[in-house]
């Protein structure tokens, strides 16, 4: 079959459109394609000093790795910080844009309370709650008159930084909600009012499976997100905490071993499986899709 | 739709900015080496934001301690008035510094002037990154490394011969201690008679069984202040002399740890606590009686308002032989010392040089000391560092550096990556004391195969 030749119109768009997008492409090629093609060839090499040097040896890399009791330990840390930070971080919201949803006053006050906390540095916000954490002066242990070390309890430790996972990302699941709401058409509303349904039932029943495209992404962007912490956990719990070994994410301890200890390859292999590991989820989530979300 | 396009509109400039930045740090350092008119025409274009990295633009100073850095600063300024070249002082903090210097060997885009320290120096000087100084030391009449203690020297030449950094400083541990609690508690004065054992009974005998109050706190992470110093004045070692073997499994380091488990279990707050507040802020609000300190600390410790209750006192000792006094050998402070070290692909080497020197000269060296940045490397320039300060007698660290103490170089290997290995495996010891000997034990057997590979 023959293409059919373009115009001197659509030429001219096409190669106008090209140059706008050129700047992004450029920047996508430089600033995540060759990075990621150079992390996997890096996996396969033990890296000598500032790059230079590298011998080839295979699938070493990924077999001590995937022998190593940090690896496996760090992946489940991170698996178990994704379990408190997605779901309670979607309840959350959901419930929050919801109530924001309607008429009220100091509506806009609210809002941008609540979304306050995405707007400030996560370094910022990691010292913060470091300090309401602190056993000895923390604000939490003086209000409750407990002596709990929140941070340096390896039971404990894990949820306490969930929970500023949870706290610093509802404001921004809350817009997204809010703005799959707005779309939500209120004629289903008035009829489930003569109806007679009460407002809980008027949200299992109408907000949630319309709004559950929303809820499909946030949950898909949220694991994906959750999965790479790592600042979070960097800022708050100290090098010689006793919790460490119990918090510190796979990504955490990829930058223990590229930055401390400077194994690129052995820190390459283990965002590799990451890597590998996020995209099986994706794959399986999306297989689900169609029988959760409700497309109108 | 319109919030839509300034977002678009703006992420595609950002992206074009790094983009132009990226290109403008690889240029600029192909500029001094390439003089291909094309290729430099475009790094004027693009490379503007570099400016302290150019020859004609003065020199790029970095360092990772911001209370040297007004020291530092003033004493740049004087070498820049003779020699009319600018310097920029920028602070990076530790961990930042060596991710932002390997960063640089790799781009291409190093400081001019930076310190180096023995943890890491090796693995610059093997990959020949850094700037040879033996012609200009050699050509320089006013550079002697004659002058400089002889280790710290050594710490910054080459199997070959090749220096890569001229001595900056050299520090020394002593203890400080709060005047007024030991008063409260009855107790005399630390003094020079003291061995770790007095350490013990007399932090013991000032903590509180409320947990108000410690006798001292040291976390895993003051190698330099406290454990390593209480191993070698007990006649063990961490590293052997040729950096192949571990000593953490030698039964004098053995006993020294287990010695500094008892001041662990009786004397200092929970592990947890010193984890999550700073062992030295603990000291200076007044939670603990006593703290080891090296005499870097001495500019940040004298800005406190609770200073003038806190005097300082020599580290003490260990009595191996029993008889009462300290003999050579049985009180030990651990010292190291920073380089000033310039990049091998230096714009401007000959300036970077002559700072180096300016830096290190008996001048600029005994400035440092008189500002009260730190104590100098250059032996004999010191004594002045005493007088910077009038809250507290400072003459035990110097002490120390002058025949009361044997001075023992910071342990080192070529990549010491074991010392931070051991900051963590030794949070267990520090939980349950019991499990001292054992952790040592897992610290050696770890440390030996890190070495066995370097």
């Amino acid at each position: 079959m023959k293409k059919p030749k373009m115009t001197k119109a659509q030429k001219s768009e096409a190669i106008w459109g090209l140059a706008f997008v050129a700047p992004t492409i450029t920047g996508l090629l430089i600033l995540n394609f060759y990075p990621i093609v150079n992390t996997v060839w890096q996996s396969f090499f033990k890296t000598g000093d500032f790059g230079k040097g590298n011998t080839f040896i295979g699938l070493t890399n990924y077999v001590n790795v995937c022998t190593s009791s940090e690896f496996w330990g760090s992946l489940l840390n991170t698996v178990k910080y994704a379990v408190i930070e997605v779901p309670f971080s979607i309840a959350i919201a959901l419930v929050l844009a919801v109530f924001l949803n309607r008429k009220m006053r100091f509506r806009s006050g609210y809002r941008t309370i609540f979304f306050l906390p995405m707007v400030a540095a996560p370094a910022a916000v990691a010292m913060v709650w470091k300090w309401l954490y602190n056993q000895r002066y923390g604000l939490l242990n003086q209000i409750f008159h407990t002596d709990i070390a929140w941070i340096s309890t390896p039971s404990v430790a894990w949820i306490s930084v969930g929970v500023v996972g949870v706290w610093s990302i509802i404001g921004y699941n809350m817009v997204l909600f809010l703005g799959g709401l707005q779309e939500i058409p209120h004629d289903y509303y008035e009829a489930a009012q003569i109806d007679g349904a009460s407002g809980i039932r008027q949200f299992f029943t109408i907000t949630i499976p319309l709004l559950s495209p929303t809820i499909y992404f946030i949950l898909q962007t949220r694991i994906i997100a959750a999965l790479q912490v790592f600042d979070l956990i960097y800022m708050m719990i100290d090098k010689t905490n006793v919790a460490l070994k119990s918090v510190q994410s796979v990504v955490y301890v990829f930058y223990q071993y590229v930055f401390t200890y400077d194994n690129k390859g052995y820190g390459s292999t283990m965002v590799v499986l990451l890597l590998i590991f996020i995209l099986f989820l994706t794959a399986a989530l999306q297989k689900f899709e169609k029988k959760f979300v409700f497309y109108n | 739709m319109k919030f839509k396009k300034v977002i678009a509109v703006s992420m595609t400039a950002a992206m074009a900015l790094s983009m132009l930045t990226a290109c403008g740090g690889g240029d600029t350092a192909a500029d001094s080496n390439v003089s291909d008119s094309s290729n430099s025409e475009s790094a004027d274009a693009s490379g503007g934001e570099n400016a302290a990295s150019g020859s004609t633009d003065g020199l790029e100073v970095k360092i990772w301690d911001s209370m040297q850095k007004d020291g530092i600063e003033t004493i740049c300024n004087e070498w820049s008035a003779t020699s009319g070249i600018p310097v920029n002082v920028e602070v990076v903090n530790w961990d930042s510094y060596w991710t932002l210097l390997e960063a640089g060997v790799s781009g291409g885009e190093m400081p001019d002037v930076f310190w180096s320290h023995s943890n890491y120096i090796q693995k610059y000087m093997d990959a020949e990154v850094l700037l040879p100084l033996n012609d200009y030391i050699e050509k320089d009449e006013t550079m002697d490394l004659n002058n400089f203690f002889p280790d710290i020297v050594e710490l910054y030449t080459n199997d070959d011969g090749t220096h890569y950094a001229i001595p900056k400083d050299y520090d020394t541990i002593a203890l400080f201690y709060n005047k007024k609690m030991f008063d409260d508690a009855g107790l005399s004065y630390p003094d020079d008679t003291w061995t770790w054992e007095d350490l013990y009974e007399n932090a013991k005998q000032l903590t509180k069984e409320d947990g108000s109050q410690y006798g001292i706190g040291i976390n895993t992470d003051l190698n330099q202040e406290s454990y390593y110093n209480i191993i070698y004045s007990y006649g063990g070692y961490v590293i052997s002399d040729d950096h192949k073997k571990s000593g953490m499994d030698d039964p004098k380091t053995i006993e020294a740890m287990e010695m500094w488990g008892k001041v662990i279990k009786d004397c200092m707050p929970p592990q947890t606590t010193l984890a999550e507040a700073d062992a030295t802020d603990l000291f200076t609000s007044g939670v603990t009686a006593m703290q080891l300190a090296g005499s870097w600390r001495i500019a940040s410790l004298k800005s406190f308002d609770e200073a003038s209750d806190w005097a300082v006192a020599q580290i003490p000792y260990c009595d191996q032989n029993g008889n009462g006094q300290c003999d050579e050998g049985e009180r030990v402070s651990i010292y190291n010392g920073l380089g000033w070290a310039a990049p091998a692909d230096c714009a401007d080497p000959d300036a970077a040089y002559s700072l180096i020197s300016y830096l290190c000269s008996k001048e600029g060296q005994t400035r440092q000391a008189e500002l009260g940045v730190t104590m100098s490397a250059y032996m004999g320039t010191s004594d002045s560092w005493k007088n910077s300060t009038d809250l507290w007698d400072l003459s035990p660290f110097l002490d120390e550096a002058n025949g009361s103490a044997k001075l023992v170089i910071y342990p080192y290997s070529r990549s010491t990556i074991w010392a931070e290995d051991m900051k963590q495996q030794l949070v267990a010891a520090w939980n349950d004391t019991s499990l001292m000997a054992q952790v040592c034990q897992e610290i050696a057997d770890s440390m030996n195969a890190q070495l066995a590979q370097e």
